[in-house]
């Protein structure tokens, strides 16, 4: 029998490191060279079914990365139950910017949060100012999973989201009902339990 | 040409019936005499026979029994320039009584006029070969002289001829004992002279007629195609007069006050159990509980609708005090008095002198206070149950019963009070209650009751009225003496329409019913009729009166208009004591009354005082009831209503409107409303010299043949930059360089354009100036909701030419022009995605990005959202607290400019906060399409989990998701902060409104309280 979680995920970092264009890839396999900045925030949901066929359905909020809306952000990243911390490999400030946002995050946000931090803009690699090695060993010491992506050639991106719904609590208790926090639809007992959070944190995921 | 039948329905009032009307002319040789008589003055003799129309009309008498029928002829205005083909006035009214004849016979000469046919008249055309001469003679009693008329409709004169004798034997067998009133009334309001100036009939002008725009009831007319003239003189001058005697002797004047308190109750066939103080008085001092139970135990056979009590009805009829205090109420008894079915006039002498009597005997040594009321006028429906009571005349001891509850609920100060009047009918009542000491500032009381029941004319449903005269200073010497201040005339009409939810329709056809039927019959006594003299043959006094002829009317009742919310939405919004506020406003755009009122089918121009108190229907006691008391079986409504309307003549400010809790013996709370009525003391004969004063001048302006000139400057008016919700004035003069009056009104460019582009308000629209005087006329710009939403996606270059056309002379050009500044409020959220940059900076409409290059939600939206998730989720009363206005505005130029926000020091103040949160409230609210769509409302409402509601998401536009999302997210947030702690219900409440704005022409609204849900899911 099959199992359907639902998770909030909130996607943040620097303006222009293709946050939404890794959401577009993702949700829609599509990339657009052209994208106007994200206003505020975009909504997007998508599936993931692993491979015991249990089905993990993400609540995207996609934040604007424009200094001009970072108020929002907390409205956004409440109860969320993972993030996705996106730089840009070839800007090594945005690796800065993304380092604030955990912070950020591990202060202000769910204790239970699972975070993700993403490397974007592999297809650039030649003009990489980020290192593979810097971001891992930092991603190890705050215990984060790690990866790297190419919003364009769509290396990376389904992985990322799929070690993302490995790491979740699958045993997360019924959400609340009626309050914005995300947890599984379905009632019930899961047999097939999955790692918890905080479990295998630090690892590098499978890209 | 117009059929005649046609033109006579059109002059005559809706209360008469044209039986027969056919075209006839002036026989040429006489008709010089009869033109000399009617149009003396005039320089524009006819020499040709002019059209006329001769009709026979009947009016049947408001008891439904006598018909009386008089023959009118209708006749041409002077054929001036302009003047319209169709526009008629009574120039004969031969009332059909004993000494009435009227013939008809064959001249020998038939082709008199075939010989020299007028130019241009149509009626040539009809030329028959013979013609019939008619000749009708009023009668030697009668002050008028036979005349003698022309006519080819044989047919038609034949019918004439056969409803006069029918009319005539019908006068014959009546005696003028049958009816005490005056038989030929109503042909009064036809005979009004022409000569006179307006504004001195005592008859107040229809208040329907004075809520119109002046400049709609004239002429059709545009540049270079003036309509007619000479009745939009008539029109102009005397709303220039009228304004003028407001202006310059009402305003001026001393004032007088009466402080009117209006009730209306429906009593559910009981008889008085409970103090009626709180109702008559409107005691504050206690405090309102939501609920008590009735004081007397009811007796079984009381409960249910429709049904009486024998036992109740035999103790009444025994005791008519029924357990009233009769102490405070013995000497009243005395003064009570029934207006009796069979007149509709009473004279109240007797009254008086009882009344004075009683005053003398015993001096009231009770001190009044100034809250007192001068007036309680109180209505009543449902006095009586039984089926009896529709079919015989009722009985006045439930009347009595009332009045003396009424008394007794105004403790001691009752010995202050007297009835002065009452109306009833079936079971509805209408009692007027005054000051002693303001007796003879009270005359010539009317009452009319009309039934629209059972077969449209049945007493269970319908209306009482009565009406009445108010003098502030009347004549200390005697009751009768004729008053020195010039009277105000108060309508007060106690209704009650069809009941049962789905009885809209009906609810409102009654009302018109009502409006049509209920006529003051003249108050007469035959005896004292003057001798009849041509002109005032006719007094106004004798003329049936429309309740709209008043200068104040009010309308109150058991009107039956409920609520279109489900029922479970209508007792949960109620019930919620913590949301009172929220949920009666939310509650209030479901009422049947006010949407009878938007769409104009009902009330349209009466004001109501928006309602802040609970339903005051259905509370039944013994039956199943919800937690406030409310009966399960029937919704909760605001039945009972109280509404006026009034000229400028007088100011009605209201003071109160509520419902009395307390009083539980009925089915119905009674509701209440007191009004401050504020009069202007002017002398009759000085209102009189003032009109006459100001007539000289103006009198004859239509027919002097010096042409009006006037000057107009500018003639060239830029408003430079005009925008939303703020207003720019210019002011043009209008100098009258001629030597006579000139009257003048802005007309359209062409036949199917508008007067004025809608982006402009003219004000006067209409005018009069003198000669040698200036009237400024005023130009505002005005731009709201609709029109933005216009001018927002059209071209901001504005550019109209005004035409002011002066009657009888000729039209002047204002060029105006203005650039529209576009915003981002009343827009839709798909155009403000489009935009590439802040609104303002769009230069063309065309300069939109394409869909597909849109943008993922509207900054502006998003940059309120994040100022106050920056700065204003501490603050105490966000969104509960309106934003300054000054403020608000500046706000919205920084987002259609695309600003920044810079407060300065005040940033953290939190009236900035409160500015940002009524900002954003007012953006969403001027949406042209609400965030979520109502093609959706019905879906929303029926989701019972969080999931379900999130999946429902995926039928929305990505744009409207967006914002819903991060709107939520916002209001989610603010619910958990500290300032918030328990605000997520007001929150809710607040919002749901605004982005489930409902489509108000939906008949069947979606649940309230399925939406509220719906949003809770997402901030709950």
């Amino acid at each position: 029998m099959s199992k359907q979680f639902q998770f909030k995920l909130v996607l943040l970092g620097e303006s222009a490191v293709g946050k939404s264009s890794l959401v577009l890839r993702f949700v829609k396999d599509q990339f657009d060279d052209y994208r106007e900045s994200t206003i505020g925030a975009a909504f997007l949901t998508q599936t993931v079914t692993l491979e015991d066929q249990t089905t993990v359905k993400f609540e995207i909020w996609d934040t604007a990365g424009q200094e001009r809306y970072k108020s929002l952000a907390p409205m956004y990243y409440r109860n969320a139950n993972c993030a996705v911390v996106v730089y840009d490999i070839t800007q090594s400030t945005s690796l800065e910017k993304a380092k604030s946002w955990i912070r950020e995050l591990q202060r202000q946000a769910d204790p239970n949060i699972v975070i993700a931090l993403c490397g974007n803009k592999l297809d650039l690699a030649a003009r990489r100012q980020v290192s593979e090695e810097e971001a891992k060993k930092y991603a190890e010491e705050e215990g984060l999973m790690w990866g790297e992506t190419s919003a364009k050639t769509g290396e990376g991106v389904s992985d990322i989201f799929t070690s993302i719904a490995k790491k979740l609590p699958l045993t997360a208790p019924p959400s609340a009902r009626g309050g914005a926090r995300a947890g599984p639809a379905r009632t019930g007992v899961d047999l097939n339990k999955q790692a918890v959070a905080g479990q295998g944190q630090g690892e590098q995921c499978n890209c | 040409m117009s059929d005649a039948f046609d033109i006579a329905q059109e002059i005559t009032r809706p209360t008469e019936d044209v039986k027969v009307a056919i075209d006839a002319r002036s026989v040429p040789r006489i008709a010089d005499e009869a033109e000399k008589e009617t149009w003396s003055g005039s320089d524009h003799e006819p020499t040709v026979p002019r059209r006329k129309i001769l009709a026979v009309v009947s009016h049947v008498h408001a008891d439904g029994k006598h018909e009386h029928g008089c023959v009118f002829v209708f006749t041409h205005k002077p054929p001036l320039v302009h003047t319209i083909p169709e526009d008629y006035v009574v120039e004969h009214a031969f009332p059909i009584i004993h000494g009435f004849s009227i013939s008809m016979s064959q001249p020998r000469q038939t082709t008199i006029d075939l010989s020299s046919p007028p130019a241009g008249s149509t009626f040539t055309l009809n030329q028959p070969r013979t013609e019939l001469t008619v000749t009708i003679d009023p009668g030697e009693d009668t002050p008028f002289s036979p005349i003698t008329l022309q006519t080819h409709d044989i047919q038609g004169l034949r019918r004439l001829l056969d409803e006069c004798k029918r009319l005539k034997e019908g006068f014959a067998t009546e005696t003028a004992d049958d009816y005490g009133f005056e038989p030929f009334g109503w042909v009064a309001p036809y005979m009004a002279d022409h000569a006179l100036p307006p504004l001195l009939s005592s008859i107040p002008p229809d208040l329907r007629k004075l809520k119109k725009p002046v400049h709609t009831r004239l002429s059709t007319a545009s540049a270079g195609m003036p309509g007619d003239d000479i009745s939009d003189v008539e029109i102009i001058r005397e709303e220039w007069m009228r304004r003028k005697v407001e202006d310059e002797l009402f305003a001026r004047g001393e004032k007088a006050g009466l402080k009117i308190r209006v009730g209306t109750f429906n009593v559910n066939g009981k008889f008085p159990s409970q103090d009626l103080s709180a109702w008559v008085r409107g005691d504050v001092a206690r405090p309102p509980a939501a609920f008590i139970p009735p004081l007397k135990e009811l007796s079984p056979l009381s409960l249910g609708e429709g049904q009486k009590n024998p036992i109740e009805e035999t103790l009444a009829a025994e005791d008519p005090g029924n357990g009233q205090p009769p102490d405070a109420t013995s000497s009243e008894t005395r003064s009570l008095s029934t207006v009796s079915d069979a007149t509709t006039y009473v004279n109240l002498s007797v009254d008086t002198q009882s009344a004075e009597t009683a005053v003398s005997d015993a001096p009231p040594d009770v001190p009044e206070d100034p809250s007192d009321p001068d007036m309680l006028v109180l209505g009543f429906q449902e006095l009586d149950l039984s089926t009896e009571a529709l079919l015989y005349s009722t009985k006045t001891a439930r009347e009595q019963a009332w009045c003396m509850a009424a008394f007794a609920g105004l403790g001691e100060k009752a010995v202050l009070y007297e009835k002065l009047a009452s109306k009833q009918l079936v079971g509805m009542l209408l009692v007027i209650i005054v000051k002693k000491r303001l007796r003879h500032n009270f005359s010539e009381i009317r009452a009319v009751s009309v039934g629209v029941g059972i077969m449209g004319i049945m007493g269970n449903k319908g209306a009482t009225a009565v009406r009445l005269l108010f003098t502030p200073t009347p004549s200390p010497s005697a009751a009768n003496a004729e008053p020195q201040t010039r009277p105000t005339a108060l309508t007060f009409v106690n209704a009650h329409l069809a009941a049962f939810d789905e009885m809209y329709e009906k609810r409102n056809a009654d009302f018109q019913e009502l409006s049509k039927r209920l006529v003051f019959e003249p108050a007469i006594s035959v005896e004292d009729q003057q001798p009849p003299s041509n002109g005032s043959w006719y007094s106004p006094a004798a003329a049936p009166l429309s309740i709209f002829e008043s200068d104040a009317l009010f309308w109150l009742g058991d009107l039956n208009y409920r609520l279109t919310l489900p029922d479970a939405d209508v007792r949960s919004l109620v019930a919620d004591d913590q949301l009172r506020e929220v949920n009666i406003r939310t509650l209030r755009r479901f009422d049947q009354l006010a949407s009878a009122r938007r769409t104009k089918k009902a009330f349209e121009d009466f004001v109501e005082q928006p309602i802040t108190h609970l339903p005051s229907y259905r509370f039944s006691a013994g039956v199943l009831a919800d937690g406030m008391g409310y009966d399960m079986k029937r919704k909760p409504a605001w039945t009972d209503r109280i509404l006026h309307m009034a000229s400028k003549a007088v100011t009605v400010k209201q003071r109160s409107y509520a419902s009395h809790a307390t009083i539980t013996m009925s089915d119905h709370r009674p509701v209440s409303a007191e009004f401050d009525v504020e009069v202007s003391v002017v002398g009759l004969d000085e209102y009189e010299a003032f009109v006459h004063r100001v007539w000289r001048d103006v009198s004859a302006i239509e027919y002097i043949e010096e042409r009006p000139r006037v000057r107009v400057e500018p003639t060239n008016v830029d408003f430079a930059k005009i925008s939303y919700k703020r207003e720019v004035t210019r002011t043009i003069a209008v100098v009258n360089i001629g030597k006579v009056p000139c009257s003048f009104r802005f007309v359209p460019q062409g036949p199917t354009a508008d007067t004025c582009p809608p982006w402009l308000r003219i004000h006067p629209i209409t005018g009069l100036v003198l000669p040698g005087e200036k009237v400024d006329v005023t130009l505002t710009t005005q731009v709201d909701e609709a029109l933005a939403s216009r001018l927002n996606v059209g071209q901001a270059h504005l550019e109209e030419t005004l035409v002011l056309h002066t009657a009888l002379g000729r039209d002047h050009f204002v060029a105006v022009s203005a650039e529209y500044e576009r915003t981002c409020f009343a827009t839709s959220m798909s155009w403000l995605v489009r935009l590439p940059g802040p609104v303002r900076e769009l230069q063309s409409p065309d300069d939109v990005l394409p869909e597909d290059r849109s943008v993922n939600a509207p900054r502006e939206i998003m940059r309120l959202v994040n100022w106050l998730m920056s700065n204003a989720t501490e603050t105490d009363g966000l969104f509960l607290t309106p934003g300054d206005e000054e403020l608000i505005r500046q706000i919205r130029e920084n987002l259609d400019t695309g600003g920044e926000f810079d407060f300065g020091a005040a940033e953290k103040e939190s009236k900035v906060a409160l500015a940002f949160g009524d900002t954003l409230l007012q953006l969403l609210d001027s949406l042209s399409e609400p965030v979520i769509p109502p093609a959706l409302h019905p879906r929303c409402a029926q989701m019972t989990s969080r999931d379900e509601a999130f999946e429902l998401l995926d039928d929305l536009p990505v744009v409207n998701v967006n914002v819903w999302i991060s709107l939520t997210a916002f209001l989610h947030f603010l619910g958990q902060q500290e300032a918030c702690k328990g605000r997520v219900e007001q929150l809710v409440a607040i919002f749901t409104p605004v982005l489930f704005r409902d489509d108000l022409t939906s008949p069947t609204p979606v649940s309230i309280i399925g939406r509220r849900n719906f949003l809770r899911y997402f901030i709950g």
